[in-house]
């Protein structure tokens, strides 16, 4: 019997708002421990939450780009439990109304494009962070994250294997970025991944006992711990065993997972509606307001980007995977007003010397106005493109504009056909023995020998001459005397 | 008003039944509750307990099924602050009231889950 | 100038000040003095002299040189007052009268706090309660108890005892409690002062440690309506830290009547209807001479012009059991921030004790008998499989509650009258055995937390045992200014608030 994985994914994203979920303390990283705390946040007697509008807003921002139902009525309610860096014994979070119901994220897989489910989208906040010192049989407790904005982004169990997993979790943490709700970096823990799996016989609707894979933080992560657990079920059920409900961790060092605790008894968390905190009315004006203000979605510009400029799905994918490359790519093409021009200089030359010096983009010496300068002159003919791949070069080490460093290194293009044919008499002049051989060559020698007259050429212009007026010119040269 | 009372009365006869502490499985909950007892203070705590479930379980038996329930009376709603930093308390004070710490940090055993312990 | 308690309050104080008749400090040190030597009432749990001293110089220095204008931007300026031990005051202990907290000093103020310390008042201190605010006689304090001072042996009432002793025995002037099934309001009429609790959202609760989250207020505690109005105009006002305190503009009093004018009787209350609650008078339970009392004091309503009504509030019987439901599993939630890990008492635990079994130790021994009641109560009723037939069952209870008043005011009255208590001052250990003969002491109070309305218990007389006995004024919601004019106007033509406690005498 063939079995088939089914794979959802719960993801939280910790949002990029100023001040916590529910009260103003600041929300910043790398400060130094129990920073960011204030009377909520430590949940001393007597504090109580407000709603950050914000982090209301980005949800719906959320919702809306992957077409989720906002609901209308909404609210925050109390989930127990005691743990240390659950200072208030409860996290605020929204059980049975979550802010978003029944969305769904169009994601590219290897076999093609496929809808992938979203349950429900709510907002909750984060908790802080637990420091454990077996070697003093001690933790250490950090408020600084308890408090922080959250939303818990739930799928359908639509994926069907680890690599579908991780584009899914690449194309969601593309979204968020677009959307600019979230940096989504995910070592800092801004993007974090639980994972539930289960199995069941091709063909089968009904759903297999499942286990949840804890914490994933990195793409990696993620396809490695889920393939693990595939077959780790596999081989139970292929042995006649029966699958436990429970919690795993995975452990990178050794590519495996580990039972966390039973599931079989539920925690009860004994939820209700925080009597602190007012519900939520989202009204459609409010809806419409922040619609109308999105920013454009990833796939919008991927369709930009393939219809209006015919570029290839591969760069497409490669300039719409961050909304700040598409901004760079705008940014070029607006000059140069050449799309496919501007793609390959950014894909290949510009990433390239990127890579090859450990930049960030946003660190690049070369802005988008002046690589579209640049390939503005190209695509007038005012330099060839092997002379602004040197132009290119001495702007990243300089951040000069390529018109300076053009004037200065005198490497503006020859297209003068008088000056070149000028020269390129000089040339067969120089080599006339080269130009009798042409004469008395066949084609494919004739071929070799106006190249070798190409490169004295270029030579002699230090490769400024136009290289299709070179080629043209003297095509009509060597062949006028026959 | 006056069958409320009458029937407390009655209860207080009742006392004998532990029926209602089965019911509640009182282990359970006070595990729950995180509430370590000395075994006279768990007794006691059976005793009210059951009186107190004998006046609030009259309400279950009501028929109150076309009620809505009243979660708040103001029928606020939309209750938000803008998204700015406010003022923070400074770590220095607010750890003096920690019953134990080390340097910023809040102190506790180490976390470690056992075969009995609640799981979060 | 202080011999004279009788007619030594808020309102008479000021005056003293501004005419400069006498100091702040001299006044805060009268009060000081008289906490000191009667600490046996067992009013206060902790007393500032420090603190207060070094205000009440502020305040004569301000005085000083600004005189009466001072008292314009600071209404207060100071005057000694008393904080409940459930409301955080920044620096100086706050215990909820629990073990748990015995050492615990808050970083902030509480806005109520802040609002009477911006206003010029003099904090002396923090007041006893019945713990966590679990009580109705401030015998479930984890420190001592709190005796009434019209009779020693007798409570004060719960759980704002520690408050109303410290009213009712002049060591302040006036007090703020809080109010979450009648713990204002029954502490001040079995203690013979006003207690007023708002309605639901008008006085912030960012820095009251929180019990029922839905409903709890603080409110003012005074020796007549004009001090307990004027408390309340400076307590009340939105506060961008609670999102349940309404946008509604403190209520204005006129306060330039002197104390000692009556209200012109027939005008001011000509016509008012007053509804009677015929489920609580005829409630089983009622002491019969608590009930002659309340009735005498309906009759002088209508001497004064008013007409009594007979209401219907039918669903009265269901409040009792809606609230032991709905405040203890609040209090649960609210409770679990008490682990010992941020603050509070840790409990000692052996190296094989867990983090875990650290908690339990530390909520188990730091929390007393009535909280662990609560707790228990709140956390079954709140659980798997039960929140249905319970939590959401008493909620449901509510709303009928709730929608009795709403009826009542809309149809029938414009005021609602009854008893505060169902008697007047028990003795001590009377009630500590039984926790449900202890939670009959609130019905009159507790439908009222349950609706979110305002009302107030003013002394409407003394029975055989010469223990004050309480009316309750209940308004529809956000009519403080009308429940406290009517308030006033029975006052003024009763003497009952100008009879001190007999325990209470003028100190050296």
């Amino acid at each position: 019997m063939e079995f088939e994985p089914v794979i959802g994914l719960e993801v939280h994203v910790q949002l990029a708002t100023q001040s916590k979920m529910f009260s103003a303390a600041e929300v910043s990283f790398g400060k130094e421990a129990n920073f960011n705390i204030d009377p909520l946040t430590l949940g001393l007697p007597g504090s109580l939450p407000v709603i950050n509008k914000k982090a209301v807003q980005f949800a719906i921002i959320l919702g809306l780009a992957l077409s989720c139902e906002i609901k209308k009525f909404n609210r925050f309610a109390r989930k127990h439990y005691f743990y240390p860096d659950l200072p208030k014994g409860y996290q605020l979070s929204q059980y049975e109304e979550p802010i978003c119901e029944r969305g769904q994220l169009q994601v590219t897989f290897e076999n093609g494009l496929r809808t992938i489910g979203i349950t429900r989208i709510h907002i909750e906040e984060d908790a802080g962070k637990n420091i454990h010192d077996p070697r003093t049989q001690t933790t250490l407790i950090d408020l600084n994250r308890a408090g922080v904005p959250l939303l818990e982004i739930v799928s359908e169990p639509d994926l069907r294997s680890p690599t579908e997993a991780a584009a899914y979790l690449r194309a969601l943490r593309q979204l968020c970025r677009y959307l600019a709700i979230s940096n989504c970096d995910m070592e800092q823990g801004e993007f974090r991944c639980d994972a539930n799996i289960s199995l069941r016989p091709v063909g089968e609707i009904k759903f297999g006992t499942r286990t949840e894979i804890k914490n994933l933080n990195s793409f990696r992560f993620v396809e490695r711990a889920i393939e693990y657990e595939i077959a780790r079920q596999a081989s139970i059920i292929k042995s006649g065993g029966k699958i436990i409900q429970e919690t795993v961790l995975f452990d990178p060092e050794t590519g495996t997972t580990k039972s966390m605790r039973s599931k079989e008894e539920a925690a009860d968390y004994r939820y209700f509606p925080c009597p602190d905190l007012p519900p939520l009315i989202i009204e459609d004006v409010w809806i419409n307001q922040l619609r109308e203000k999105m920013p454009i979605l990833p796939w919008q510009a991927k369709k930009r980007l393939l219809e209006t400029f015919s570029l290839s799905p591969y760069d497409a994918d490669l300039l719409t995977s961050e909304r700040e490359y598409l901004d760079y790519f705008e940014g070029v093409v607006a000059i140069c007003e050449n799309g496919k021009l501007a793609a390959n200089w950014i894909c290949s030359e510009l990433f390239g010397f990127l890579n090859k010096h450990g930049l960030p983009l946003d660190k690049s010496p070369i802005t988008a106005d002046k690589l579209g300068e640049l390939l503005k002159l190209v695509n007038s003919g005012e330099i060839s493109g092997k002379i602004a791949k040197q132009v290119f070069e001495e702007m990243f080490a300089s951040g000069e504009n390529p018109s300076a460093i053009i004037e200065r290194l005198n490497l503006k293009q020859i297209n003068d056909p008088a000056e070149i044919t000028k020269i390129i008499k000089k040339i067969l002049e120089a080599k006339n023995e080269q130009v009798v051989e042409y004469k008395n060559s066949d084609p494919r020698i004739q071929q070799k020998i106006k190249t070798f007259f190409i490169g004295q050429i270029m030579k002699e212009t230090a490769g400024k001459a136009n290289p299709v007026a070179v080629n043209q010119i003297l095509e009509t040269l060597l062949n006028q005397d026959k | 008003m006056a069958n409320q009372i009458n029937i407390i009365m009655s209860s207080t006869e009742n006392q004998k039944k532990k029926l209602a502490v089965d019911q509640i499985d009182l282990k359970k909950t006070v595990k729950l509750a995180y509430l370590s007892l000395t075994p006279t203070e768990s007794e006691q705590l059976e005793s009210d307990i059951i009186k107190i479930l004998n006046t609030i379980d009259k309400l279950r038996a009501i028929d109150l099924a076309t009620v809505e329930p009243l979660y708040q009376v103001n029928g606020f709603f939309n209750r938000f602050r803008e998204d700015q930093k406010g003022d923070h308390l400074q770590i220095q004070t607010v750890i003096e009231n920690a019953p134990d710490a080390l340097g910023r940090f809040f102190r506790v055993p180490l976390v470690v889950e056992k075969e009995g312990d609640l799981e979060q | 100038m202080l011999d004279d308690l009788s007619i030594l309050n808020i309102q008479s104080s000021l005056r003293k000040l501004k005419e400069k008749k006498i100091g702040a400090l001299e006044l805060t040190d009268f009060f000081l003095n008289r906490a000191k030597k009667l600490e046996a009432l067992g009013a206060y749990i902790t007393l500032d002299p420090e603190q207060a001293r070094k205000e009440a110089a502020l305040a004569d220095h301000l005085i000083a040189t600004e005189g009466k204008d001072a008292f314009i931007k600071k209404p207060l300026l100071g005057v000694p007052l008393a904080i409940k031990d459930m409301i955080c005051t920044k620096d100086l202990k706050t215990t909820a009268a629990s073990l748990i907290l015995e050492n615990f000093i808050p970083p902030y103020d509480a806005t109520a706090v802040a609002k009477l310390k911006a206003a010029g008042g003099i904090i002396l201190g923090k007041t006893n309660m019945d713990e966590f605010a679990m009580g109705s006689s401030n015998e479930n304090s984890a420190f001592f108890a709190a005796c009434n001072p019209w009779d020693t042996s007798r409570v004060p009432g719960g759980s704002s005892g520690g408050s109303a002793v410290a009213v009712a025995a002049r060591l302040a002037l006036g007090a703020l409690g809080t109010d979450t099934g009648g713990s204002i309001r029954q502490p001040a009429a079995f203690s013979g002062i006003v207690g007023l609790k708002p309605t639901y959202g008008r006085v912030s609760r960012y820095g009251a440690i929180a019990f029922a989250s839905s409903l709890d207020q603080i409110g003012p505690m005074a020796l007549n309506v004009d001090d307990a109005s004027l408390l309340l105009s400076i307590i009340s006002g939105e506060d961008q830290h609670d999102s349940t305190s309404a946008a509604v503009a403190p209520p204005k009093f006129n306060f330039l009547n002197s104390e000692n004018k009556e209200q012109s009787p027939s005008s001011s209350i000509k016509g008012l209807r007053i509804g009677v609650p015929k489920e609580y008078m005829s409630a089983a339970g009622i002491n019969p001479e608590v009930e002659k009392i309340i009735r005498a004091a309906l009759e002088k309503f209508v001497e004064l012009g008013a007409r009594l009504v007979e209401i219907s509030l039918p669903n009265t019987n269901l409040a009792l059991a809606a609230y032991y439901i709905i405040a203890p599993a609040e209090a649960s939630s609210n409770l679990a921030r008490y682990d010992g890990v941020r603050y509070g008492r840790r409990a000692k635990i052996s190296p094989k004790d867990s983090l875990f079994e650290m908690y339990a130790k530390s909520r188990g021994e730091g929390f007393g008998r009535e909280v662990r009641r609560r707790i228990v109560i709140g956390t079954y009723v709140l659980s798997s499989g039960y929140y249905d037939a319970y939590y959401l069952q008493a909620l449901k209870a509510r709303r009928l509650v709730f929608e009795d008043f709403v009826k009542a005011f809309q149809d029938c009255c414009d005021i609602i009258a009854c008893p505060t208590s169902p008697t007047t001052a028990f003795k001590l250990n009377e009630k500590t055995s039984d926790p449900v003969a202890m939670y009959l002491n609130d019905i009159y109070t507790i439908p009222v937390n349950l609706a979110g309305l305002p009302a107030i218990s003013i002394p409407c007389g003394f029975d055989s045992q010469k223990l004050p006995c309480g009316l309750q004024l209940i308004g529809n919601a956000w009519d403080e200014e009308r429940l406290l004019k009517v308030a006033k106007i029975y006052e003024s033509n009763t003497g009952w608030k100008d009879r001190l406690p007999p325990t209470v005498e003028v100190l050296p």
